[in-house]
């Protein structure tokens, strides 16, 4: 059955996760200096969290004004003496005085909780939701600013400048209170959503408190969808993909028996297995094979030439979604399997994708591939072998014209050169327009 | 986010600055006398709230901002020259200075609103604020700044919420482009050709009303204890601020001076008097030996000036409009006050009270100072220099440069002229032997050539049977005869002389015996000196109403009064109600006459002062804010402080320049600033082992736990046991060397500590095991209280472990 291939290790969703794993890691000290070395790390990483806990405080632009004037007239009164400024100078220090102190202390002890949904789609509004709780006894919070830093990770790692934003008009003491915030991601990739920093310009905005909260969390975003035009027929016809032999082990039922696998978020409870549940303690559910009407095997070449920081290839963009668009059609009619190698930076390999969960699998890396300049196309090749053993015709989907014969030319072994040359093979150029015919964008 | 909430939300915080404007103005206002600030400010900013905020008509726009700005400066700018150049006017300046706020404080209330706008606004509001305290400084704005403040903080609460929804979405604020950002747009950014940049995320804030809206209650409701708070903060710190340098009296700002008293005394006017209730000053009289306050009987003489020569219309060849009253005999030397024992003898003899006058005198009158002779000078430390003219027992008046722009001079002066609450009438004479015969003559010299007025003189005596020679005597019947005779009659009301040939004080003293002191006065120095009398004729104040509040005197214009002094010597004061005050060493006395009787007849008696809450507080006000000469004077709890850095801020700037004046002429490096090398090494080396200390200090129970535990530096908490008998049980058991481990529950505690002493043979497991069952029930179960027969159980199971410990021993 399906195995999906992941090329790329997770990255740690929290600041204090890396430093945790080293000293957690199990092994044990090599020497004095390597102890003291993680104890090193471990108590940096401790301060560091400790530090971004604290509650900071600010001037705000206004506050900074005020001071300024406040300067003017306490120097003015003890130069010239005239004791109304002191009076007033002493009134403007009291109302600073006051602002700090409710700046740092409503912000005390306050514990965010965000709500992420599983996935996100490019194009596509998500909502994000965040439930503050304030577990002081006395004083609540007031006007809280909720503020969610954004940074993508892949592809193209960048800090963004914008930020999820909300704002609590109050938190009681011993209460809690939610606040929500929406995002549209115009490009796919994987985003680091926080660390959350809540703060407040309470009471009179003259300066502003601010804490940070170890919260980060990840997201994937999932390519843009579009729309597969009836043309898309036509091309199934040509590569003649579909015929009945390609599911020789097909039951007479829709759905057969085919393995076991562990429990994943989605899956109905119906399909654990309870005696091999009990016999490994852990939730363990059994996977079907649908009967196959259509085997689609395809490589999608993501090349571009070197992209400056922060650019996105929109020809990779288009054959991405168009692969993207295609895996989630046949995860709806459920009975085609897809295979599908994605060369990029990295070969990613995703075969006979049939059930929501691979094809979320398939999603989740099309969504953080990047391109690259010479994808490794004959790794990706080798990669579906056996679909292509199974299914002699390939869809090859490229940003530029086609390579078939350096590719021909470059594959030395015979097993390679046989498969290929049994191989029907049809190369859609995305530079040259012709995916147009089979794709088009969904009108938001 | 909702449009209309965010509108109604810039509404409400014009409004609050636009009265917070008004406020601000009416305090300049009531301090200037000019009220078009305020006016101006009304207009324009009622106009902006209706117009431009709710209606949303009309706005200034990029240039009309722009032109309406540099109009308005312009207009301050010239009004301020013109109150430099023409009409040279401090008052006018600061005025100026104002309108510098003012105007364009209009023009913003007239552009669409954005955080920008009212930060400018709540700048100049600020600085208006200054403005006001400067020309302010009554008891009114006292009286405003509370409800000023709780404004400010109140819209200060809306501009923050304000600042933080422009925070969370800064579409809502469109603010007026500076010049700088259009001139950018303009020309720098074309010629850049940035690209646009795509955006990868677009965040969309949800927003809940709640946010969005200002709920007045809730809003009032954190106002009041944060203004209240700033308050409260402004009085401690007000109060707790050292002052290194006592009270100085300083020109201040705004008011002319003015002479409440004039240089010389005109007769021979006539009209209506108007009484003019304008305050002078306050006096209070405190009993040196209790410190409490000196309660008089009648009210106070308080002597401002001496005339002594009297000029009438045809004088030496020079012709007047009127006759004047003015002073001939003053001496040059006048030194300063002398302690209390100049005035030992006097005070002794006569049994008379040692009483410290203070004199708060407004700012407009305090270029004349008030004495009460005899004067000593006290032992607190004066805000100026007391000079006395010891001849005339004046104090000098304040050096016309150095005029008096405080709000108040407060000064004190120690006197012995009080007896039994009384003012005595009789003072020491400061007379040389060498000035007798001359200041005798000057004295005595006639007022004029009064032939009928020396026949009444003649004829009063007569009928009184006084000897003329019987001078003391003579000088009484005269005054009798002005008080209590029923012929003179006090009025203000003058009306023109009967015979205009005749002098003022003649015709005062035959025709037309109506008017008011000065002219009681001058008569009866006119008939002392045809009895060749030496007298002349004093000015000053002498107030009626008394503020029981504050005890003190409000003295008002109206309380002007003169009265006269006559010289006699110590024979001649003999056998007289005097006598008691004589001093052998002092040949001359000065005897106070008043010969005026009171407007409504009978005795000038001492009364309640009108409206005397607002008049003391007014004086709190002035005491412990304006001048703050109370918490500022020798007695507060600064005073050693101030008494050691007296002019500090000056010597610290002095010291200052002098190191800079050094470092320029490249003193570094020479004899003259040396750098301490082993004081520098000895600093560090002590820095880096206090840190060193404090490090050892910190980690020393991680590095060596045992060892911290026994310094008893380990902070582990011990867990307290509030239950007595058991916290006993653990004690007892402690001391025997068993310890509970942090990972031990009681219960296991207990358990391992019954098996070991098991081993020891010490019975004591169904001991341990009924105080902790028992200690279980009280800590964590519903029952907490013990009956009679578990307290006696308890008692023998302690005493069992009791028994291990002593045998243990």
């Amino acid at each position: 059955m399906a195995t999906a291939n992941s090329h790329e290790s997770s990255p740690s969703s929290g600041n204090g996760s890396s430093a945790r794993g080293t000293s957690a890691n199990g092994t044990a000290p090599t020497s004095f200096t390597a102890s003291l070395w993680r104890r090193w790390l471990a108590r940096r990483q401790r301060n560091q969290v400790r530090y971004l806990s604290q509650v900071k405080f600010r001037l705000t632009r206004e506050g900074v004004h005020f001071v300024a004037v406040l300067l003017f007239i306490f120097i003015g009164a003890v130069i010239r003496e005239i004791n109304l400024l002191i009076l007033l100078a002493g009134s403007m220090i009291g109302l600073l005085v006051l602002q700090w102190r409710f700046n740092t202390r409503t912000l005390l002890k306050l514990t965010a909780r965000r709500r992420l949904p599983q996935y996100a789609v490019a194009g596509k509004l998500t909502s994000i939701s965040l439930t503050l709780s304030n577990p002081k006894r006395w004083l609540g919070s007031w006007l809280v600013v909720v503020e969610d830093r954004l940074q993508k990770q892949n592809p193209n790692s960048r800090k963004l400048v914008e930020r999820g934003m909300a704002a609590i008009e109050e938190i009681r003491p011993r209460g809690s209170a939610e606040c929500r915030y929406e995002l549209e991601f115009h490009e796919r990739g994987k985003y680091q959503i926080g660390p959350t920093t809540i703060s407040t310009r309470f009471p009179i905005g003259l300066g502003r408190g601010w804490r940070t909260l170890d919260n980060a969390r990840t997201l994937i975003v999932r390519p843009r969808l579009g729309e597969l035009t009836p043309n898309i027929r036509s091309l199934h016809q040509q590569l003649r993909i579909g015929h009945a032999a390609a599911s020789p082990q097909a039951g007479t039922h829709e759905a057969e028996f085919y393995g076991l696998r562990p429990w994943q978020s989605g899956d109905s409870r119906r399909w654990i297995h309870w005696r091999t549940t009990a016999r490994l303690g852990e939730v363990s559910v059994r996977q079907f094979e649908r009967q196959q009407q259509r085997q689609i095997t395809i490589l999608l070449d993501l090349h571009s030439p070197k992209l400056k920081p922060g650019e996105s290839c929109s020809l990779c963009e288009l054959a991405i979604s168009f692969v993207a668009t295609i895996a989630t059609q046949s995860a709806k009619v459920g009975s085609d399997s897809l295979s599908a190698a994605v060369a990029g930076d990295t070969v990613v390999t995703v075969t006979n994708v049939q059930s929501p969960v691979l094809v979320d699998n398939l999603l989740d890396s099309l969504a953080t591939i990047a391109p690259a300049e010479n994808p490794d196309l004959l790794k990706a090749i080798r990669s579906l072998t056996l679909s292509l053993v199974a299914n002699p015709s390939l869809l090859i989907i490229s940003t530029r014209a086609s390579q078939l014969d350096s590719l021909r030319n470059s594959l030395n072994d015979p097993v390679g050169s046989k498969l290929l040359s049994r191989v029907k093979l049809k190369w859609l150029n995305v530079s040259a327009g012709q995916l147009e015919p089979y794709f088009s964008w969904t009108a938001n | 986010m909702d449009s209309e909430l965010i509108k109604q939300l810039r509404r409400n915080l014009t409004l609050h600055f636009a009265v917070i404007a008004w406020m601000t103005a009416m305090l300049i206002a009531t301090g200037s006398g000019g009220f078009y600030l305020p006016v101006i400010v009304f207009i324009f900013s009622l106009v902006a709230f209706i117009f431009v905020d709710t209606l949303g008509w009309f706005e200034l726009g990029r240039v009309g901002s722009y032109v309406g700005m540099s109009v308005a400066t312009l207009v301050a700018v010239a009004s301020y020259i013109y109150s430099v150049v023409v009409m040279n006017s401090e008052a006018g300046q600061l005025l100026a200075v104002a309108g510098l706020l003012v105007y364009p404080e209009c023009i913003l209330f007239l552009q669409r609103k954005s955080l920008r706008v009212y930060e400018q606004l709540a700048i100049f509001l600020l600085l208006e604020m200054i403005v006001a305290a400067l020309i302010n400084d009554n008891l009114f704005f006292g009286i405003l700044l509370t409800p000023i403040m709780l404004l400010w903080v109140s819209s200060l609460f809306l501009f923050s919420r304000y600042a933080t929804l422009v925070q969370i979405d800064p579409a809502i604020d469109e603010p007026v482009p500076l010049f700088v950002e259009v001139m950018y747009r303009r020309f720098v950014k074309p010629m850049l050709r940035e690209a646009p940049k795509q955006r990868v995320v677009t965040s969309r804030f949800v927003a809940t009303s709640d946010v969005q809206e200002t709920k007045f209650a809730r809003r009032s409701m954190q106002t009041l204890p944060i203004g209240i708070g700033a308050l409260v903060f402004a009085a401690v710190f007000f109060y707790l601020l050292p002052r290194t340098s006592p009270g100085v009296f300083r020109a201040g700002v705004g008011l002319k001076p003015s002479v409440g008293i004039p240089t010389e005394l005109r007769l021979g006017l006539f009209g209506r008097l108007l009484q003019n209730p304008t305050p002078v000053m306050r006096v209070s009289f405190t009993s040196e030996s209790t410190g409490e306050a000196y309660e008089l009987e009648e009210p106070p003489y308080l002597r401002a000036r001496v005339f002594d020569a009297y000029y009438p219309v045809i004088a030496r060849g020079v012709k007047r409009e009127q006759p004047i009253w003015g002073l001939a005999g003053s001496q040059p030397f006048h030194p300063p006050l002398q302690p209390a024992s100049s005035i030992e003898s006097f005070v002794r003899h006569g049994r008379a009270d040692r009483v410290i006058a203070e004199f708060d005198i407004h700012r407009e009158f305090a270029t004349l100072l008030y004495s009460v002779p005899p004067l000593y000078s006290p032992a607190e430390e004066q805000r100026i220099d007391l000079n006395f003219d010891r001849f005339n027992m004046l104090l000098d008046p304040v050096e016309p440069s150095n005029p008096a722009i405080g709000k108040s001079l407060v000064y004190s002066i120690g006197t012995g002229n009080f007896a039994k609450r009384e003012q005595v009438a009789v003072v020491p004479a400061y007379l040389p032997p060498s000035w007798v015969e001359p200041i005798t003559t000057m004295l005595s010299q006639e007022l004029g050539n009064f032939p009928e007025v020396n026949q009444y003189r003649q004829e009063l005596l007569r009928k009184a049977k006084i000897d003329e020679s019987n001078v003391f005597e003579a000088a009484e019947e005269y005054e009798r005869h002005f008080v209590l005779s029923g012929k003179f009659q006090y009025s203000l009301d003058l009306r023109p002389p009967q015979n205009a040939e005749m002098d003022p004080i003649e015709d005062f003293i035959l025709n037309q015996p109506k008017g008011h002191c000065q002219y009681f006065a001058s008569a009866m120095v006119a008939l002392l000196r045809q009895n060749e009398i030496p007298s002349r004729i004093v000015v000053g104040y002498r107030p009626t109403e008394f503020n029981s509040l504050g005890s003190f005197f409000p003295v008002k214009q109206s309380d002007a009064h003169a009265w006269v002094e006559a010289l006699f010597s110590r024979d001649q004061l003999m056998n007289t109600k005097y006598e008691r005050w004589l001093d052998a060493r002092t040949p001359y006395y000065w005897v106070r006459f008043d010969p005026t009787p009171a407007s409504g007849g009978g005795e000038v008696e001492i009364v309640a002062q009108r409206r005397q809450a607002i008049d003391y507080a007014e004086k709190l006000w002035k005491d412990y804010v304006v001048d703050a000469q109370k918490i500022s004077g020798a007695k507060n709890i600064y005073a050693p402080v101030t008494k050691d850095n007296e002019r500090a801020y000056e010597g610290l700037i002095q010291r200052f320049k002098n190191l800079v004046t050094s470092v320029q002429q490249g003193a570094f490096g020479s004899q003259r600033i040396g750098f301490a090398w082993p004081l520098a090494i000895a600093i560090t080396a002590l820095g880096v082992l206090s840190v060193g200390i404090w490090q050892v200090w910190v980690n020393l129970p991680r590095w060596a736990p045992g060892l911290a535990h026994r310094l008893g530096l380990d902070r582990r908490r011990r867990y307290e046991v509030k239950q007595a008998f058991f916290a006993r049980c653990l004690s007892l058991l402690e001391q025997r060397g068993l310890r509970r481990s942090a990972f031990q529950t009681p219960q296991e505690f207990t358990s391992a500590v019954a098996v070991e002493l098991d081993r020891a043979e010490n019975k004591v497991g169904p001991s341990l095991s009924y105080l902790t069952e028992l200690y279980y029930r009280l800590r964590f179960g519903t029952e907490r209280s013990l009956s009679k027969e578990e307290s006696q159980g308890i008692d023998e199971a302690l005493r069992q472990l009791e028994s291990i410990k002593r045998a243990a021993k």
